[in-house]
């Protein structure tokens, strides 16, 4: 049995950052793994070490650079990855379409049983790829996924889904599948130093288009990003400081200087 | 900080790793998890177990006993980062014993020893975690210890004195340096000295070792000791090493372990300078953030450039550990940057508390605290001035004066 894991490399803007363009200026930008990606990881990992014989291989769309983040998934227990870069990819702008047609070609290729991925990136969160990837290639899938239990010979998954307004949907999805992961399924792990020192000689393998039988229309989008700014903050936030009860206090006299209760 | 100075340097993979999985437990733990227990004395156990569990006892045992076999340059990124995120040189000091004590075992014990130990080490079950050098009667001129290990049939007996020796409280061992020859009876003053370990709760139950905690003004959180041993009776197996090589054993890989004693300095100081520059952005005096006054802006521009420039000795001495340089050389890096990341430390630490005002002396504010480490880093585990003699002796080659 297969597990392909799909992880982004996330940017995260610094505190005080300039637009530069349609863009954050570099020099602002942190990278680091995306949340929700870190437990599609351990749910992966988990996995594995339940049933044993189960691959669990991490695919990525990232330029060099993210190989660090990848490598950090590797030392948590993923046993290889992919990483699908080249110049036509560099030179786009990825919508979610574009990146479904990559990660489709990559499914085709590694034809996983059990496909898992965050529910969305914390820097575009367009929180599509994952459902959109199940159409294209014909995978049941589940979105939104915050509990997750599977039937012994792992043909079906049990799982929980977070729908809006608290309520959870209990559903069985039947492999192969495809299940976006909600932050707070289980505790991601740390990398071991066990685990770092193996990463090491695991196998990052770098797909280009052309490697996946694709061509640069692949990538093409009808979307172009325009502009962007900073949205004016319109109210401000109060922070209340202290222990419990002083923090109740303090929002008691907010809301009764507000009117929203009476003296 | 725009440009953080552990974002200067080139790192390997592996450091870059070693940094991110750090960073990773130490977000864990902010600021008030090391601010109380500086103020309780309350050793940062949940932090280390987390290390522990993690495998970081490991880094420098070697793959065969369990370890990761990593060397001086992963360590002291790692040592770097848990002082810089937070915990200070404190923090670093809290684990440091429990990575470096594994390092003698494993160049000059017994098989069966090493076999018994290293995978206990690196799994985080088993803790070596304090070494006992320094005497009343000896600190920096350490040949002067007068402990002693006298031969008993298929034993040793130590009877003495130890003082400052750390982390007693959290070990399972100690790494003990005693004299088997005194020093009258012997031609150069650095023979006759032997190197064991012993196990402290057997120590406890002969009756043979009293521990007294030491009343101290940094690093509260990680313990210090006098120690006094009666009659200890010590099996010849737990000998380390050869009988009278101790002195060569303790100075072999001191230059390693120094350099990163040196990385431990730069967290505290890159800590420091950090808290620092935020506070200077935010505070505003005279209708304007203080940090716009270059009275206040230089000092920090200062610690900075120190910090860069011990930074890049510390990591080049590394670098060089790994390709096998000449003990000569690495000496030469490991004294000055010990000495230059010590000084960086002291400045930043001063500057961040001058840049506090009045709060610097606040508890809250951390500063004072990142001070009193700093200034303790000028101290320990060698003073400065015995780092200079070093350099002034065997970089220089000037007669020697120790
Ligand atoms: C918090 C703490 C933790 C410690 N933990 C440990 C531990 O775990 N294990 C352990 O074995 N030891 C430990 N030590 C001991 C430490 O290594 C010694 O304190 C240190 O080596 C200095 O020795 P000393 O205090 O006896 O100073 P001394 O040797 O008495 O020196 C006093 C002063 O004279 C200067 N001086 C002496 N000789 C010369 C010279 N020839 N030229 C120039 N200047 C000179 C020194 O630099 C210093 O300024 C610890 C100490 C502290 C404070």
């Amino acid at each position: 049995m297969k597990i392909l894991v799909t992880v982004k490399e996330v940017a995260e803007a610094a505190d005080d950052f300039e637009i530069e363009g349609t863009d954050i200026g570099e020099q602002y930008l942190e990278y680091d793994l995306n949340e929700w990606d870190d437990y599609a990881i351990e749910a992966a990992v988990q996995l594995s070490e339940t049933y044993g014989d189960i691959e669990v291989v991490s695919a990525t769309i990232g330029p060099e650079r993210s190989e660090e983040t990848i490598r950090m998934a590797l030392a948590k227990g993923v046993d290889r990855a992919i990483r699908v870069w080249d110049d036509d990819i560099a030179a786009a702008d990825l919508d979610v379409a574009a990146k479904t047609r990559l990660f489709a070609a990559v499914v085709d290729e590694e034809e996983p049983d059990l496909v898992l991925s965050g529910v969305q990136a914390a820097d575009d969160g367009f929180g599509a790829t994952g459902v959109s990837v199940a159409d294209e290639i014909g995978f049941d899938w589940a979105a939104v996924v915050n509990h997750l239990d599977t039937e012994d010979d792992l043909s079906t998954a049990h799982v929980h889904r977070e729908l809006e307004g608290g309520i959870e949907e209990l559903t069985d999805v039947d492999l192969p599948a495809v299940l976006t992961i909600q932050t707070g399924l289980n505790e991601p792990r740390y990398a071991s130093l066990r685990g770092i020192r193996q990463a090491q000689s695991k196998e990052i393998a770098a797909f280009g288009l052309a490697d996946l039988g694709l061509d640069a229309d692949a990538v093409d989008s009808p979307i172009s990003r325009t502009g962007m700014y900073e949205p004016e903050t319109e109210s401000d936030a109060t922070y209340f400081d202290g222990a419990a009860d002083e923090q109740a206090a303090q929002l008691a006299d907010v809301l009764r200087e507000k009117g929203v209760v009476s003296e | 900080m725009r440009v953080d100075p552990r974002e200067t340097g080139d790192l390997t993979e592996t450091q870059r790793l070693v940094r991110r999985s750090i960073r990773d437990i130490c977000d864990g733990y902010d600021d008030e998890y090391w601010r109380e227990h500086a103020a309780t004395g309350e050793y940062p156990e949940e932090f280390v177990d987390e290390l522990a569990d993690a495998g970081w006892f490991g880094i420098l045992i070697p793959e065969e006993y369990g370890g990761a076999g990593m060397s001086t340059r992963e360590t002291a990124v790692m040592m770097e980062e848990i002082a810089a995120c937070g915990g200070g040189f404190a923090a670093a000091q809290a684990v440091h014993g429990g990575i470096y004590n594994s390092v003698p075992l494993v160049e000059y014990a017994d098989e069966s020893l090493k076999e018994e130990l290293l995978p206990a080490v690196a799994a985080g079950d088993t803790s070596i975690q304090a070494f006992g050098l320094t005497e009343p009667n000896a600190g920096s001129e350490s040949t002067a210890i007068e402990t002693r290990a006298r031969r008993e049939g298929d034993e040793y007996v130590v009877s003495g004195e130890k003082i400052w020796i750390s982390r007693v409280d959290q070990s399972d061992y100690i790494v003990l340096v005693a004299r088997t020859t005194p020093r009258s009876a012997v031609k150069r003053r650095t023979e006759g000295i032997s190197m064991f370990l012993v196990d402290l709760e057997d120590a406890y139950a002969q009756d043979a070792l009293e521990i007294s905690e030491i009343d101290k003004t940094a690093s509260e959180f990680v313990h210090s000791f006098e120690l006094f041993f009666e009659d200890l009776r010590i099996p010849e197996e737990h000998l380390i090493g050869d009988e009278g090589e101790g002195f060569y054993q303790v100075l072999d890989g001191l230059n390693e372990e120094r350099l990163v004693i040196a990385a431990e300095c730069l967290g505290l100081g890159e800590l420091a300078l950090r808290t620092a520059t935020e506070y200077a952005g935010e505070r505003e005096v005279f209708g304007g953030p203080i940090g716009a006054n270059q009275a206040v802006q230089h000092p920090l521009a200062e610690a900075y450039a120190r910090l860069l420039a011990a930074r890049s000795v510390t990591f080049e001495g590394a670098d060089a550990s790994a390709n096998d340089a000449p003990r000569e050389r690495l000496g030469s890096y490991a004294n000055a940057a010990k000495y230059l990341a010590a000084d960086a430390a002291f400045e930043a630490a001063d500057a961040a508390v001058q840049t506090h005002g009045g709060f610097g002396v606040a508890r809250e504010y951390d500063v004072e605290r990142y001070f009193r480490e700093a200034r303790l880093a000028r101290l320990v585990p060698i003073t400065q001035e015995l780092a200079l003699n070093f350099i002034g002796e065997k970089s220089l080659g000037l007669p020697r004066s120790y």
